[in-house]
């Protein structure tokens, strides 16, 4: 067994570097580059059951070591994914692929797990819980324990595949909707998603893209997101995903110390499209370093101040 | 000939001002001449700031083996960097991008249509065009007269029939160029129209093509994070409702299928 081996939810992955949803398709546009098998897994873009347009331009401001976007989960909706799902399921075979699933209410949810049990190529759903809903007026399932856990134990009782709940960093209570989902039958959480953030054009008064918010990744984010993956690993017992701002090996192996089994990669998908190889070479050479067998052993190996 | 972007290690040359904050830079890569078409882009990462995680999308003015020239202006810090790197700064770009324009094989006469840093794509489209054997003209929008760039090259590919306009006068017509090429059009007849420059000028470009019924080809600039269909930030609107991504689907547009109001 190779040393950065990681199983996760009863797949096998060479490593435990994870593509995050929206940075990444479903390998399509990053296969030109470099070698996708060499992932550990692929997430795909966050898809609805329906087809939606996504915002209005502008959907991107640079900030300072980040970016954010506004993308407004523009996809074709869950049926599209039938036309690929012979391709994408060779694909899935060696590299796994976590179909991320988005919805504007719980009914939608609920039937584009349905619609995604049709498909051969997940090997898990990733339920992303930031997206705006309707029936809160606006406000994401995820920002309260009470919904967060509705959301997950509905799609928990249809998913026939195991469920990674993608969690926000705008919870009230993070630790509290972890738990509350763990409780809901979560098989993981993974997180975090991006930050609300905002960014006004002082000359024109108006905001620098399409909306009031949009949500801020990149390397500005990662200090907090480590912070918020520690603590919710100290509060849950179900396996991690974690991300924000990797963009190094360093930034990756923290979140394996903070109790992470997998780490997400995003917005460096994005800049530097081959750069992800580089991260799965130096957490290779740091487990030898740290003189142990496999990575999983450094799993929550942060040493308490 | 379809080439799959990849990344490519490029050496950058001393950059030179060609016009006021309009530089030009040499790529040292290793593409060859017929590996970029007029209207693709590549996407350049800008040494000197790790705080800036974007890289630059810049259309090429020239291509040869082994070479590719950029002409960029300055407008923020990461052009500012790239223009002051010094020479033998190694970094890498991402080509090819999109796609380019389309040349039809049984045009005859064509016009381009350019505002500001929008006219760098013109200037490998009219190698192709004479190359093809295609006789254009040309009309170009400049703030002022030390704005001006691109001329001698566009001139002798064009046996000198180029048309300016500056906001200012101090150069060649004194408004906007979409009164040259309105003029253009009423005068002469094309097979085919091209434009690239800010979008209110593109817009009323497309609408002058329309309306005397010439197809238009327009590319476009968008915001954009990655540049190879990744991210969909770069979208634009189609008439019929949806958004497609100016990186993968563009920037070459047919100007009938942008909603030009979004």
């Amino acid at each position: 067994m190779s040393k950065l081996s990681t199983n996760f939810l009863g797949m096998t992955l060479k490593n435990p570097i994870v593509t995050a949803s929206g940075t990444y398709v479903t390998g399509d546009v990053h296969k030109s580059f470099y070698d996708i098998t060499k992932l550990g897994a692929i997430t795909s873009k966050g898809t609805m059951l329906d087809p939606w347009p996504g915002n209005p331009q502008p959907r991107m401001f640079e900030t300072p070591s980040g970016v954010m976007n506004s993308i407004g989960l523009q996809g074709f909706g869950m049926e599209a994914f039938k036309y690929q799902d012979k391709e994408l399921s060779a694909l899935s075979e060696s590299t796994p692929i976590i179909l991320n699933i988005a919805g504007h209410s719980i009914e939608k949810y609920v039937a584009a797990v349905e619609k995604a049990n049709e498909l051969n190529f997940p090997q898990a759903y990733e339920i992303n819980i930031s997206c705006p809903n309707v029936d809160l007026g606006g406000a994401c399932l995820g920002l309260e324990a009470n919904t967060a856990k509705e959301v997950t134990k509905q799609v928990k009782a249809v998913a026939k595949k195991p469920i990674i709940m993608k969690l926000t960093p705008q919870a009230y209570s993070l630790v509290g909707v972890a738990q509350a989902v763990q409780d809901a039958g979560a098989d993981a959480v993974s997180l975090v998603n991006t930050f609300s953030a905002m960014a006004i054009n002082v000359h024109t008064r108006r905001s620098r893209l399409s909306k009031t918010t949009a949500g801020l990744s990149g390397p500005a984010i990662h200090p907090i997101a480590l912070r918020m993956v520690y603590e919710v690993a100290q509060a849950v017992d179900i396996p991690i995903l974690g991300m924000g701002g990797v963009y190094t090996w360093e930034d990756a192996a923290e979140f394996i110390l903070a109790g992470a089994c997998t780490v997400g990669v995003g917005t460096l998908n994005l800049t530097d499209p081959s750069k992800v190889l580089d991260l799965i070479d130096g957490l290779e050479a740091w487990v030898t370093d740290q003189g142990v067998d496999n990575i999983s052993e450094l799993v929550g190996g942060f040493i308490e101040p | 000939m379809y080439v799959a972007p990849k990344e490519h290690d490029v050496i950058l040359s001393a950059p030179r001002e060609i016009a006021q904050d309009i530089f030009e830079s040499k790529l040292s890569c290793d593409l060859s001449k017929d590996m970029l078409k007029p209207g693709q882009f590549l996407n350049l990462k800008v040494p000197g700031d790790n705080s800036e995680l974007l890289r630059i999308p810049l259309s090429y003015a020239h291509m040869e083996d082994n070479e590719v020239t950029i002409i960029y202006q300055v407008i923020g810090s990461g052009t500012r960097r790239l223009s002051e790197l010094p020479a033998g700064t190694k970094t890498n770009m991402l080509a090819p991008l999109g796609h380019g324009f389309d040349i039809p094989q049984d045009a005859k006469r064509a016009l381009l249509v350019g505002g500001g840093v929008g006219i760098v794509p013109l200037i490998p489209l009219a190698e192709a065009l004479k190359e093809a054997n295609i006789a254009f003209d040309v009309a170009l929008g400049f703030a002022n007269a030390d704005k001006i760039y691109g001329m001698d090259e566009l001139k002798a590919l064009s046996e000198d029939k180029v048309h300016i306009s500056t906001d200012d006068g101090s150069a060649g017509y004194k408004g906007f160029v979409t009164k040259l090429s309105q003029d253009l059009i009423d005068n002469n007849s094309y097979d085919v129209l091209y434009t690239c420059g800010p979008h209110i000028m593109m817009k009323a470009v497309a609408q002058q093509g329309m309306a005397a019924e010439i197809p238009t080809q327009a590319s476009l600039e968008r915001g954009m994070i990655c540049g190879f269909g990744a991210c969909s930030s770069c979208v634009v609107k189609l008439t019929n409702g949806t958004y497609v991504s100016a990186c993968k689907f563009g920037p070459v547009f047919d100007a009938s299928e942008v909603d030009w109001d979004e």
